[in-house]
């Protein structure tokens, strides 16, 4: 099965995730930063990722962005469970327009994100 | 009319005198040809005696333009030719723009010669020319200006006024003026006009109105300036009122705009900083209740799953850990059970100092320094306390707990000045001062150190809500907190506590 990527900088929340997509056969690398997240996707290593917005002093989004413009391929989830200053509608609109494939608002349900994960594997595949 | 009694002098002696207070004189035959002149009327008339009979009469030889000869020479007529003596001022013109005025006297004699005696009132009656321009400059500026200007008898008689007020009821000063004020003006001008003189004549003072709303008539809606300044008579009765009305309707308007976009700015900021918080509060939260939920659901799945334990401990930690945040966001937002008296914060600063110190280790030392043993301030005693423990702890985690920990109380203290006060306020301040030996920090932490769930404490040792508790503690009392790097290094945290209760 796939290998996905987690990018959060919560360890607890990555852990339990990576816990769930093992649970369900996938294989699951975790990073909390953007230039680790980026070194794993050049490789090749995963065949998708999971992106939290709020990292400490850096912007999933901004990710996101670079993904769009340089592997628009790439297929990703963003993750969100608020922040400063950010609604739910503005970064669902901004995730949309860099070509997100799944909006998760945590906390969420094993299903939710195991679909969505499924969307993302296939993808390569195709 | 009597008689003069004799005089004493001769004539030698009179005309020595004229000649001296430069009056000049000469005599004239009947059509007016010079016979004789004073040296003195030789001078200021520039004239001489007349050589032959053919020459001109005194009147028609200096510059004055020929209509004024003509005058002069019908009045020479009028006057001599009926023995009579005359008297006025001749505007004698040396040259085209060198003109001298003289009050003259013409006196026929029982011979039909005439005397003329001239003396030279020229400085005299241009300083009069001149005070008559400036009162008709005075007027006419007073006419222009952009204000109203309007002169009452006690009674409300317009006596005078620019058009400035009338314009807006379709009058003009020739209109009103001689009439009353309640009569040519109407209801809506009565707080522009007899409102005030009669205010003015019953106190006999000077009113400033401040600025007058208008209510009624064509000025609805406008807002004037009003000032009211008796005149008085001799007897100190007041006999006229000036009124002098600035319109400052577009001041009032801009003004109250002005409030108004500060109104909504606060607002906006006030929402912006809500939003801010409460984004960070559910980014908080959301990480630790979505490992919760997704342990929970583990084991609902496999119960017996080996690492229950584990799961069920982690769900504990995440929970406890949520409800943690819940606590000290509720301090933040506190509510006013135990409200703020005037306190001794020495005695509270040296107690919770004494406190920290049993707490912690030998290595950290505690420096306090105050001048005085008894500082009253505004506080809340339980809240400075907990403010306190949590700058010393602050300052002993950056410190590495070694060294020394510097604590300054300093009275009387202005406002802090990089600090913006809830409400600016009228009272001196209490600084207290705890100063650490760490590292200190970058400008770019120094500008986030306030701001919730902000930390640079690695792990799980800080909530980053401790420094936002402390601001909001302080805040209450109406104090302030500011933080500042010293050139030795460290960080300087200062707590301002107003002396008295804020109003």
């Amino acid at each position: 099965m796939a290998n996905i990527l987690i990018v959060d900088d919560d360890s607890a929340v990555a852990d339990v995730i990576a816990l769930v997509l093992e649970q369900a056969d996938y294989t699951a690398l975790t990073t909390s930063t953007i230039g680790e997240a980026k070194a794993h996707i050049e490789r090749g290593d995963v065949a998708g990722a999971l992106i939290d917005v709020w990292l400490q002093d850096e912007d999933g989004l901004s990710l996101a962005a670079h993904l769009a413009e340089k592997d628009p391929t790439f297929p990703f989830i963003i993750m969100s469970g608020g922040g400063p200053g950010r609604s739910l509608e503005t970064v669902t609109a901004r995730a949309d327009s860099f070509g997100a494939h799944h909006v998760l608002y945590k906390p969420f349900d094993d299903d939710e994100l195991l679909s969505a994960v499924e969307k993302i594997a296939k993808v390569k595949q195709i | 009319m009597t008689k003069a009694s004799p005089s004493p002098l001769n004539a030698e002696d009179i005309i020595r005198a004229f000649e001296s207070a430069q009056v000049g004189h000469a005599v004239t035959d009947s059509d007016g040809r010079l016979k004789y002149c004073s040296q003195v009327f030789k001078d200021q008339t520039q004239l001489k005696e007349a050589r032959s009979k053919k020459e001109d009469p005194w009147f028609l030889q200096d510059h004055a333009p020929s209509p004024l000869q003509k005058s002069r020479q019908s009045l020479w007529r009028t006057f001599i030719g009926r023995n009579q003596v005359w008297q006025g001022v001749v505007r004698w013109h040396l040259s085209e723009n060198n003109i001298r005025f003289f009050e003259g006297t013409s006196i026929p004699l029982p011979n039909g010669d005439v005397i003329l005696v001239i003396n030279d009132r020229t400085e005299r009656i241009e300083a009069k020319r001149v005070l008559r321009n400036m009162d008709k400059i005075q007027q006419e500026v007073l006419v222009d200006l952009p204000l109203s200007v309007m002169l009452f008898t006690k009674n409300s008689e317009i006596v005078l006024t620019n058009d400035y007020i009338l314009k807006h009821i379709g009058k003009s000063a020739h209109d009103v003026i001689n009439t009353k004020a309640q009569d040519s003006l109407g209801k809506g001008l009565s707080a522009l006009s007899y409102d005030v003189v009669k205010k003015v004549v019953k106190t006999g003072e000077s009113i400033d109105s401040g600025i007058v709303n208008i209510k009624k008539g064509p000025l609805a809606g406008q807002h004037w300036l009003v000032f009211g300044r008796p005149l008085h008579s001799r007897k100190y009765n007041v006999n006229g009122v000036l009124v002098i009305s600035i319109d400052r309707t577009d001041s009032v308007k801009l003004n109250e705009e002005r409030v108004r976009f500060a109104e909504a700015v606060h607002q906006s900021q006030k929402i912006e900083a809500l939003n801010d918080f409460a984004g960070s509060l559910a980014h908080e939260l959301s990480n630790l209740l979505h490992p919760v939920a997704a342990y929970a659901r583990l084991l609902a799945k496999t119960p017996d799953d080996q690492k229950r334990a584990e799961y069920a401990s982690k769900i504990n930690k995440g929970t406890m850990a949520a409800g943690d945040i819940l606590k000290r966001t509720l301090t933040m937002a506190r509510t006013d059970k135990n409200e703020a008296k005037h306190c001794n914060i020495y005695d509270i600063t040296h107690e919770t100092i004494t406190t920290a110190k049993d707490l912690a280790p030998a290595s950290l030392s505690y420096d306090f320094h105050s001048s005085q043993t008894e500082v009253i301030g505004f506080a809340q005693e339980g809240e400075l306390r907990q403010v306190l423990l949590n700058l010393l702890n602050n300052a002993a985690e950056a410190m590495a707990y070694r060294g020394r920990i510097k604590i300054k109380i300093e009275t009387n203290q202005p406002e802090p000045a990089s600090v913006k006060l809830r409400n600016p306020q009228q009272t001196r301040f209490i600084k207290i001062s705890v100063i650490d030996q760490g590292p200190g920090f970058s400008s770019k932490i120094k500008s986030r150190l306030f701001d919730p769930f902000f930390t640079t404490k690695p792990g799980d040792r800080g909530t980053g809500l401790g420094l936002p508790v402390v601001k909001g503690l302080v805040t209450g009392w109406g104090g302030a907190v500011s933080v500042d790097t010293p050139d030795g290094g460290g960080a300087a945290f200062h707590v301002w506590i107003p002396e008295n209760m804020p109003s």
